[in-house]
């Protein structure tokens, strides 16, 4: 392979020189981080003590408030599915408004293959993602907002499909249909198969019975490949001054 | 001189293994001397190897993901890294090549995780900044961008930032016979598509 070796040598990319402004960065993370660490307070054994005894009274207080939120959330707002439904539209035309975009961020915790995934994706502008794999190595990175794998390959950024977006139009296509119930972890889930427009990929998912939030989605792609992904959560967050930052995008308009 | 540099640095606290740290002829102090002073908790020998050395990351992540703003965070996570797990590492007199095999696999992380997001099977436009152009060269990048990452990250060490297969293991945690039957696989995928890429 010599002439494709030389091929490689001559299509060598200039490499850029990277901002002089992310030198101060490192060191005011680094000076950040030693502070920290520096105002840790050593444990002694009675402060250790005390320590386990106050842990144990917020873990009591804070398993009580959860119940409390928790019930109040399920009442109330349960992100995408906090929407009221039509209680006469089939389960494919409620799962398919109940992902319906209500904010310009969309935000997705998930896990795939025991890697979860979070992110926040600002349409058309940028995403930030946080990964933390089995071994709680985590990795932040940011970049163009999020496409789907249902959408095909985006032409360019703005033009991508967010995941919400994608999961409705496959479930608006015509070729999605309920194909019976399921379970996770003791939770009802109604299971819907489907078959996207672009790139001829498949898929199975399964939300919530009761209020069509998101659960799982199994997509399937051209040439076999399978993405198992399971969502912890999946809302969408107005671009705000406050939110816009997690996305990656500059506060300022 | 450290000492020097304390009023501009935000690294600038006060340590008395500051005035340990050897110097060479030209006042510079070695990697070696300046990671035993950031182990005894002088944050000024920190600081400096971090000047010395981010840069290295950068380019590191950068050639593997293609991309300035991945290369930014890769950069900045694996230099707070090393420097916060400095006590695991074996030669201390070797904080830029450990520095540079953390930023790699921070980098191929996160190339595997963009391949989350999109088929990249079939995208058709380049996915790194130094993939796109016009003419031969520009092929070429845009059929290394269109690698797997275990294939893209071995292509990019050996051919465009001069790396031994022998480095490239080190960095990759893998064997040198893995590392060549990797180049060599690759080396064929990116033959199967400049070959595509002359009858399109």
């Amino acid at each position: 392979m010599p002439e494709l070796e030389d091929r490689l040598g001559r299509a060598r990319p200039m490499w850029p020189a990277p901002s002089d402004d992310l030198e101060r960065q490192i060191l005011l993370t680094l000076e950040e981080h030693a502070t920290r660490a520096r105002q840790a307070p050593r444990k002694t054994f009675g402060s250790r003590r005390r320590w386990r005894l106050g842990a144990r009274a917020l873990a009591l207080g804070a398993v009580a408030l959860a119940v409390v939120v928790a019930g109040a959330l399920l009442n109330l707002t349960e992100g995408p599915a906090s929407k009221v439904l039509p209680s006469d539209g089939s389960v494919v035309e409620r799962a398919a408004a109940a992902i319906r975009p209500t904010g310009e961020i969309e935000h997705v915790r998930s896990i795939i293959d025991g890697t979860r995934y979070e992110y926040w994706s600002l349409s058309g502008v940028s995403s930030r993602t946080v990964t933390t794999d089995s071994s709680g190595r985590t990795t932040q990175y940011t970049a163009g907002p999020v496409c789907s794998v249902l959408a095909g390959p985006p032409r360019a950024g703005a033009d991508c499909a967010s995941t919400g977006e994608a999961i409705e139009e496959a479930l608006t296509s015509g070729h999605a249909h309920v194909a019976g119930d399921a379970t996770l972890d003791g939770r009802a889930l109604k299971r819907i198969v489907f078959t996207a427009n672009s790139p001829a990929a498949s898929g199975v998912y399964e939300v919530d019975a009761r209020t069509m939030a998101p659960v799982r989605l199994v997509v399937t792609l051209p040439g076999g490949k399978t993405r198992d992904e399971t969502y912890q959560v999946f809302e969408y967050l107005p671009a705000t001054a406050e939110t816009k930052p997690l996305a990656g995008a500059p506060s300022a308009p | 001189m450290i000492a020097r540099r304390r009023g501009r640095s935000p690294l600038s606290g006060t340590s008395r293994a500051t005035s340990r740290v050897k110097e060479d002829v030209n006042g510079n102090q070695s990697d070696l001397s300046l990671v035993r002073a950031a182990r005894r908790g002088s944050r000024a020998a920190q600081a400096e190897l971090a000047r010395r050395h981010w840069r290295l990351a950068w380019k590191r992540a950068f050639a593997i993901t293609g991309r300035a703003a991945a290369a930014d965070d890769v950069a900045q996570e694996s230099v707070v890294s090393a420097l916060v797990k400095l006590d695991e590492l074996a030669d201390p007199g070797a904080f830029g090549p450990w520095l540079a095999r953390i930023a790699t696999r921070r980098a191929l992380d996160v190339l595997r995780a963009e391949r989350r997001f999109v088929d990249l099977d079939s995208l058709p436009e380049p996915s790194a900044d130094w993939a796109s152009g016009l003419g031969e060269a520009a092929d070429t990048r845009r059929a290394v961008a269109a690698l797997s990452p275990e294939r893209r990250a071995v292509i990019v060490m050996r051919y465009w930032l001069d790396l031994m297969p022998s480095e490239i293991g080190e960095a990759l945690e893998l064997p040198v016979g893995t590392v060549n039957s990797r180049i060599a696989r690759a080396l064929g995928d990116l033959r199967l598509v400049l070959e595509e890429q002359s009858h399109a």
